[in-house]
This record gives C-alpha cells, structure tokens and sequence, in this order.
C-alpha cells in the first residue's frame, strides 16, 4: 500500500491545516495574537496608544500665549 | 494698562485669531492628534518626549496655518513637521547614545518556529515594538511608521523621506524583515 501523501501546507505559513489549527487553539488559549504583517502590528499598538488627555488644553493654552498674526499688508509695508 | 483695554487699542486683524481659525484647528488636532502623538512615541521612545514633541508640532502647525492651502493632505503636512522635528530632537540628544549601525545581512538569520510577529499578551506590544524599533536604523523606522498608517500612500512616504517610491518600496522590504528579525529577538 502506498504512503499517503504529506496533507497540504499554508503557503503563507508553510504549516498544515492540523498545526494552523494547533497554533491557533495555543493562542486563544494563552490570548496571545499573531499578526500577518509588520504593518498590522503597528495599527494594533497605535490602537492602544493615546494623547495624554491634558495635551489638548496644553497646547489651546500655548496657542492662547501666541503673538497675534498680522495682516499680509502690514508684514509688506514693513519690508 | 489692562488687557482690555490693550485689545481695544489694537486693530481688529490682530486681535485674537478669528474663531473659524480656532475652530478649524481644533477640528485638525481632534482628526491627527493621536497618529501624530503615536509617531512621536516611536520615534522617540519615551512618552514624556512624546508629548512635548507633539505639542510642539502643532505649536509649528499653528504658526503655518494660514498659509496651509491644503495643497498637502493635511497629515502629510502634519508628519512633515513631525518628522524634522523628531530628527532635530534625535540629533541633538538621541542618536549619540544609540546603538552603532548593523549591516542589512545581520537580520537574514531569523529564527523559525512561531510567527516573528506573534505577541502573547497585547499590553507587551508597545514595550516589544519599541525595543525592536531602537535597534534598526533611522530611515527604516521612518518608513515602517509612515506607511502603517492607512491615510498614507506610497507616494506621500517618499515625498515625506526625499526619495523615489520604488526607493521606498525596496527599502521597505528591506526594514520589514529586519524589524521582523529584531521583533523576535525581543520574546
């Protein structure tokens, strides 16, 4: 009797379907996560990260602070 | 002399900016304020710095806005400012401590196994990226940032980095795997 064939793999992740299945259970067991690129990753960290609240009224404030803006003609005349 | 009575002497034009002004430039810090404050983060490392560099960037963004015509899509422009920021800041402080340049063929050997890019708790996720950001070189964690941003192209990353796309693109694959490499490093 002939060997069965090798069952086929991801041709992302080189992986059968039985160990996909695998990895995935160990992940959502553990919560861990797998991101398909470089790019996901980032998104996700950029998710959880945010201003600090009170930069919004620092900056209003330091604007506040601004000297005023001159008209175009006045900063002509003065050249 | 109180301030009253200074403003009532002083011309309308420089009095206070006009409110649509304010409320224009309030709704650009609401629309970038986070992606900005995000590639400040990474850029520098460090939160604190972060949000100084943030301030100061729409501090910078304030004092060009009325000549902003909206010719630039308004995050190009803001990431602009940013970006010559975070390298003026990197230069004067950062990069004399960093870590010396490592040849590109350093991060072929990667090690097999699990996914490079697999996290077992997502609260790790920043500490990780961070570590693995500061390793590589400057121009590759540019890139890395800018085009995971979803509003920006190809095109706008070069234009923003001085370079041609196809620059970008080969780069690109370049800081992937080396950020990839230095991520699993990392665990």
């Amino acid at each position: 009797m002939p060997p069965e064939p090798d069952p086929p793999r991801s041709r992302l992740t080189g992986r059968t379907q039985a160990e996909e299945q695998t990895v995935a259970g160990r992940a959502q067991q553990t919560g861990a996560r797998e991101f398909g690129s470089v790019e996901e990753l980032f998104r996700a960290d950029r998710a959880q990260v945010a201003p600090p609240p009170h930069l919004e009224h620092r900056v209003r404030a330091s604007l506040a602070q601004e000297p005023p803006r001159q008209p175009w003609w006045r900063r002509w005349l003065r050249r | 002399m109180n301030s009253t009575a200074a403003t009532a002497t002083r011309p309308p034009e420089e009095a206070a900016p006009p409110a649509w002004a304010d409320a224009a430039f309030g709704a650009l810090y609401a629309a970038h304020a986070r992606e900005v404050y995000y590639l400040c983060l990474r850029l520098l490392g460090d939160p604190a710095r972060a949000e100084d560099a943030t301030h100061d960037v729409f501090l910078r963004a304030w004092r060009g806005f009325a000549a902003f015509r909206g010719e630039a899509r308004a995050r190009t422009w803001l990431y602009r400012i940013a970006l010559n920021h975070c390298r003026n800041l990197r230069q004067r402080w950062y990069d004399r401590a960093r870590l010396p340049h490592v040849e590109d063929g350093f991060w072929t050997e990667q090690a097999g196994g699990d996914s490079p890019l697999r996290v077992l708790e997502i609260k790790e996720l920043g500490q990780r990226i961070q570590r693995a950001l500061d390793t590589l070189p400057a121009e590759y964690r540019e890139l890395l940032l800018l085009v995971a941003d979803e509003q920006l192209s190809y095109q706008a990353a070069a234009d923003l980095t001085d370079q041609t796309v196809d620059a970008v693109r080969g780069k690109l694959h370049r800081a992937r795997r080396a950020f990839v490499a230095a991520f699993a490093q990392t665990a």
